[in-house]
């Protein structure tokens, strides 16, 4: 078991603004882990099971994930169905970032096993705070190594 | 002797006349014996014949034992009785004929008998002692074995009904004598006549509701229209028996046929249109709108457009009259001559008419459902076509929440991260200031002090209203999609909760409000809340402050809806800005009050979620008031 602080956070994003306001939020709550960022459902998948553009890839020991839920190719929910229900993957902290906030949405992504959700408010101040709040939380989150 | 001679023969004379008057007395004694002894069975057989009158027996029955009775007076070899109608006469009852030489005499008609013809004219009896020296007697050979006849007619209400006739092959065998008597029967033959016929009336008017009663369950058995036809052509068959039968339905000048029976090929026969112009006879019985009957068919012209057939005799068509109109026509036919009269047209007429309604029902009804499932269909897909639009409209305002939020994190973002990088360049400025020319500094101050920060904050704001606009229309459009959760809910308790969520502004402005008795409705609470609240909150802001305001809530009960009104004494809204206050984001008159221009799409959304409507009166100056109603049904 080791702190999250150590993990490599796979941002999966379509929006680069998104992104980048996700990055600089995390950067500025002293977040500095190495961040991945990839745009589509699929590319994440790849990523995190060491296929397509990635194969022959190793995956980092220590992965936290950043769903967002519209997404091209392979949608949020997509991936975290996948990714909860794959032995391989299914250990992996997903977090979903997302513009949606609707209690259908929520609830959903619980049920396919989601580990936080977190809503991207338009109010700045708001989704900056939001973001703010989880960097400080990620040093005393652990997170179990690949297996 | 002689002298004794000479002395009697007075005597003699006196004796001898005396004998003759004693012989003439005692033949006149037994004349007169002889009369009592006839009048004597006259009165018998008089009473024998009333006793059959009032007896239970059928026609038939009653005029054989009539008569025997006769037969008992007055020795005929053949009898018999005879009723006559619009010129023709016909055989009733008989005696007498069974002989194979005398039965043709039966056959003799009316036409072919002066005598009968001489009765009718005169109302007379005619005694005929030697028909072969009678002028009128009928030259017919099958009436040659008659040698004596006597006929009397059967009256009823001075009119000639009929005749009572005996033959005997023996000249001179009737007497004008017998025809007083004979009179005296034909009256009581008269009397039994008219019994049958009132028996007979009584018989066919139960008949005719029987049928009625028939068709009225038929009526309400079915309403297809060719399975009524069918059922009528059946019942028909056990009142008038026929051979063939074609029902026809009028379609504007033509008659189609619709239902056929007896053809040898009906598939030749069904759907033939006939037009009335061309056919006599359809033409006669739609003009008349009475039934029409055919003896022959086969002698008659009018029938040869009718049918090419050579086996149809009798015919009768009987108009289908319904609500006043001629729509069809039945055509019964038979093979054989002279079946059909006017008891089977009258029989058939009843029948056709109580037919023709439940016809005319049946079209009417057809008409009706054909329109219903027209109408229905219109209706689901109209229903479908609004589901579907209803669902467009849903995923639309998602992927506008949704996909509009999208950009505007970023507006909003990376506005603000412009504005802290502002503010950092504001910092340098000041070190860095020194470097420019006073014109360089008077404008890039400008520039990071006002101009930035003032588009930043048009930027923000701007952003702000674009997503509360989006909340709205997401929240509309959840609304659509949230279930009702009904419940019992007493309004007045409602009413009076949201007054307390207003009670500052009620005192601060000095607001009256009433609230009458208002009926209780099983609905969604947090819907009522926002329908009753949005409406509230509109009356007081939008109250005029230059007059005293008052709201009154007050409502119906009724059978399918209840309806409730919120009237305020407030602005008002005028003509032009009417058909904005339920338009989306729309707001009507002065902008002095916040809010988005929602309150009422929702408050809308929401009563028509509850099947119900939501209207409103309003006059600028004087007030508004807002009605709404809530289906009582949803329960």
């Amino acid at each position: 078991m080791l702190s999250a602080e150590a993990a490599t956070i796979l941002l999966v994003e379509d929006d680069p603004g998104h992104a980048r306001l996700i990055e600089k939020n995390l950067r500025r709550a002293h977040v500095d882990n190495e961040i991945v960022l990839v745009s589509d459902g699929q590319r994440a998948l790849d990523y995190v099971l060491a296929e397509g553009d990635h194969a022959g890839t190793e995956p980092p020991e220590l992965l936290l994930i950043l769903l967002d839920l519209n997404l091209p190719v392979l949608n949020g929910y997509q991936v975290l169905e996948r990714l909860k229900t794959d032995e391989r993957t299914r250990r992996i902290p997903v977090i979903v970032v997302t513009t949606a906030d609707d209690e259908n949405d929520v609830s959903k992504c619980y049920e396919f096993g989601c580990n936080a959700y977190i809503t991207k408010p338009v109010d700045y101040a708001a989704f900056s705070e939001a973001i703010h709040q989880l960097g400080l939380f990620l040093p005393i989150f652990t997170i179990p190594p690949r297996e | 002797m002689a002298g004794i001679d000479q002395a009697t023969e007075p005597f003699d004379q006196e004796i001898k006349t005396l004998r003759a008057e004693t012989a003439e007395l005692a033949a006149q004694l037994g004349q007169v014996a002889e009369h009592a002894r006839e009048q004597r069975a006259f009165a018998e057989a008089l009473q024998g014949t009333t006793s059959v009158l009032t007896s239970n027996l059928d026609l038939d029955e009653q005029l054989d034992r009539i008569l025997g009775h006769i037969r008992d007076i007055i020795p005929f070899d053949a009898a018999n009785v005879m009723v006559t109608e619009s010129n023709t006469s016909h055989v009733v009852g008989h005696q007498g004929y069974e002989q194979e030489d005398r039965k043709l005499a039966l056959r003799a008609e009316f036409a072919e008998r002066p005598d009968l013809q001489h009765i009718a004219e005169t109302g007379k009896p005619v005694v005929i002692a030697d028909a072969q020296t009678y002028a009128g007697w009928s030259a017919l050979p099958a009436m040659r074995w008659i040698r004596s006849h006597v006929g009397v007619p059967l009256c009823l209400a001075e009119e000639v009904i009929g005749f009572l006739n005996l033959d005997s092959e023996t000249p001179a065998a009737f007497t004008s004598a017998h025809a007083v008597w004979l009179e005296t029967f034909a009256d009581q033959i008269s009397a039994a006549l008219l019994t049958s016929r009132l028996r007979r009336a009584e018989a066919q008017q139960h008949q005719e509701a029987e049928t009625l009663r028939e068709i009225t369950t038929l009526l309400t058995s079915t309403l297809d229209l060719d399975q009524l036809i069918e059922l009528i052509l059946d019942r028909l068959q056990t009142r008038v028996p026929y051979d063939r039968v074609a029902v026809l339905l009028a379609d504007d000048d033509f008659m189609q046929i619709v239902a056929a029976r007896g053809y040898p090929r009906p598939e030749l026969v069904l759907g033939r249109r006939l037009h009335a112009d061309d056919n006599q006879l359809l033409q006669e019985i739609r003009e008349a709108r009475r039934p029409l009957c055919l003896r022959d068919a086969q002698v008659d012209s009018r029938f040869q457009n009718w049918d090419e057939t050579l086996y149809v005799r009798g015919w009768l068509g009987v108009p289908l009259l319904a609500r006043g109109d001629c729509i069809g026509l039945m055509a019964v036919g038979s093979y054989r001559a002279g079946v059909y009269g006017e008891d089977e047209a009258q029989l058939a007429q009843s029948f056709a008419d109580q037919a023709a309604i439940a016809i005319s029902n049946a079209q009417l009804y057809e008409e009706v459902r054909r329109y219903a499932t027209e109408l229905e269909q219109r209706v689901n897909e109209s229903t479908t076509e609004l589901r579907e639009a209803n669902e467009e409209v849903r995923r639309f305002a998602y992927i506008v929440s949704h996909d509009l939020r999208a950009p505007l994190v970023n507006i909003k973002g990376f506005a603000a991260e412009l504005h802290t990088s502002v503010k950092t360049l504001q910092g340098a400025f000041e070190q860095v200031s020194a470097h420019l020319t006073e014109e360089q500094q008077h404008s890039v101050s400008l520039a990071l002090r006002e101009e930035v920060p003032e588009a930043l904050a048009f930027i923000d704001s701007s952003v702000s209203r674009m997503d509360r606009l989006i909340s709205a229309i997401l929240q509309l459009a959840r609304l659509g999609q949230r279930e009702l959760k009904l419940e019992a809910i007493d309004m007045n308790d409602l009413v009076h909760e949201l007054l307390q969520s207003e009670a500052y502004q009620v005192t601060k402005r000095l607001i009256k409000v009433t609230v009458d008795p208002l009926p209780g409705v099983v609905a969604d609470r947090t819907a009522m809340e926002q329908i009753v609240g949005n409406i509230l909150s509109n009356a007081v802001l939008y109250l005029d402050p230059a007059r005293p305001g008052r709201i009154a809530f007050f409502g119906q009960q009724g059978e399918r809806e209840n309806t409730y009104h919120i009237r305020d004494t407030g602005r008002g809204i005028s003509e032009e800005d009417r058909d904005k206050v339920f338009d989306l984001f729309r707001r009507a008159g002065h902008q002095d009050v916040p809010g988005e221009g929602m309150g009422l799409v929702y408050v809308q959304t929401l009563v028509r979620r509850h099947g119900g409507r939501i209207w409103f009166d309003s006059e600028v100056g004087v007030g508004t008031t807002f009605s709404f109603t809530i289906s009582n049904r949803l329960a």
